[in-house]
């Protein structure tokens, strides 16, 4: 058993290939699964009838199925109703439904976890509701989200991995296609789980240091001031 | 389109065969997986460096390398190595493996979040390092954790469905057989859906009831 690694060097720019559209794929599938989750917890949060219930439907539908039969679903039923995209399209549609359920009951944990009673402040000051959320919930709401967020993001780039059975061009395709000329399996999906791990990898750092730009209102050192240090020594050396 | 659903009630005894193996391969995934687990927290929770760094790494790549090409690797290379083992067997190890890996973090972030107080005075009360973790510390991080084990379970369940790229035939592989010969996706696959969505479900339902038993070790 002898590990060939100098196909790598032959087919690595195929495999480089599929890893950029793999970026690219997932890149669009996360914008488009952020943007869902927004809608979908806001309507969850503002509406008492029709619509909350067929966003609940929704996210429980998406995070009990596996994202496989998700994808045949978007991908085969697609043309019997004569809706014809191409599989990338269903692909980031995919990824962007999958990632907005999850989004969804993030971006509404986070807003729960606000104090309410800073909410009740704002609004006794006057303040709008849209400023509300932009200027008190969100900017205190990031630090929060962000490491589950990160966390859906991570399994949005692993489950894109699965897009490779309805032949989206990504990166576990091309490396299909090297095995289908090489047949050296080992090698080549050992390269193709490095470049994952590479890319998760070099995400988490990412987000963890956003994320501690984000909570440092969190760290800041309150010290006394020197009125109140110099009056609490003087109180001492009188008493 | 006609929403034929006949096919479905046909088809409902192969999906069902087909839901049994997936389960079947879960059930076992589930036992091997949680023992190494275990195996692998106490592992990453040694103070030598020698038993610690490798699980990190080991956890760390199993967490950061999609589970469709952990499945590939884990099954080519048993033939590249010249053993020939069933589709089923590498199918239950990469599962194993995977869901290993997560309730080993989940597992030790419970254990590490036992008070340390309750270690010392085992000690002082002369308990053995075995005594304290099975009498003391165990109890109290089962219930903790039971949550999060929850959510790994249902994602080795949706996991599962990944084993049919290696021609096991569990639930998805029967609903593509199935669609294969019938041409109707959308009956067939949204079937296929509700019934994982069921055994989600059942777990999910499963483990609030455990919680509620287990309530008053709190």
């Amino acid at each position: 058993m002898i590990f060939d690694f100098s196909i790598i060097t032959q087919y690595g720019s195929i495999l480089i290939d599929g890893f950029l559209n793999t970026l690219y794929i997932c890149a669009a599938g996360l914008i488009l699964g952020l943007i869902i989750g927004a809608v979908a917890c806001l309507i969850k949060m503002k509406s008492r009838g029709i619509g909350a219930g067929i966003t609940n439907i929704y996210i429980e539908l998406f995070r009990g199925t596996p994202f496989l039969i998700q994808t045949f679903i978007l991908y085969y039923v697609g043309p019997q109703v004569g809706v014809n995209l191409s599989a990338t399209v269903v692909g980031i549609l995919c990824l962007g439904l999958y990632s907005g359920a999850y989004f969804a009951e993030i971006y509404r944990a986070g807003i729960q976890s606000i104090p309410r009673g800073q909410i009740e402040a704002a609004q006794a000051l006057g303040i709008g509701e849209i400023a509300i959320l932009f200027r008190i919930v969100l900017p205190q709401m990031l630090g929060l989200i962000l490491a589950p967020l990160t966390n859906q993001m991570i399994t949005l780039v692993k489950e894109s991995a699965i897009l490779s059975v309805i032949t989206v061009q990504e990166l576990t395709f091309a490396g299909q296609r090297v095995i289908s000329e090489t047949f050296s399996y080992v090698e080549i999906y050992t390269m193709v789980a490095l470049l994952y791990w590479v890319l998760v990898t070099l995400m988490s750092f990412l987000s963890s240091q956003w994320e501690k730009h984000a909570t440092r209102h969190l760290r800041v050192k309150v010290e006394p001031s020197k009125a109140y240090i110099e009056t609490k020594k003087s109180l001492e050396q009188v008493s | 389109m006609d929403f034929q659903f006949d096919l479905i009630v046909k088809s409902l005894p192969y999906l069902l065969k087909g839901a049994l193996v997936t389960l079947e391969m879960s059930v076992l995934a589930i036992l091997l997986g949680t023992l190494g687990g275990l195996v692998l927290a106490l592992l990453r929770l040694s103070p030598r460096k020698l038993l610690n760094w490798p699980t990190r790494v080991f956890i760390n790549l199993m967490r950061g390398i999609p589970f469709i090409i952990q499945i590939f690797i884990v099954y080519y290379s048993f033939s590249s190595l010249g053993l020939e083992i069933p589709a089923f067997a590498s199918g239950v190890l990469a599962m194993a493996l995977n869901t290993a890996a997560f309730q080993a973090e989940i597992i030790r972030a419970g254990i590490e979040s036992i008070p340390k107080g309750q270690r010392e005075s085992a000690f002082a009360l002369g308990l053995s390092n075995y005594q304290t973790m099975v009498r003391i510390i165990i109890p109290q991080v089962f219930v903790k954790i039971l949550p999060s084990i929850t959510n790994e379970l249902i994602i080795l369940l949706k996991n599962s469905s990944l084993v049919s790229v290696i021609a096991v035939i569990d639930l998805t592989r029967v609903g593509q057989q199935i669609v294969g010969t019938s041409y109707r996706p959308a009956e067939i696959y949204i079937a296929v859906a509700l019934l994982y969505f069921l055994m989600n479900l059942a777990i999910a339902q499963g483990s609030k009831f455990i919680e509620r038993k287990a309530a008053i070790y709190r």
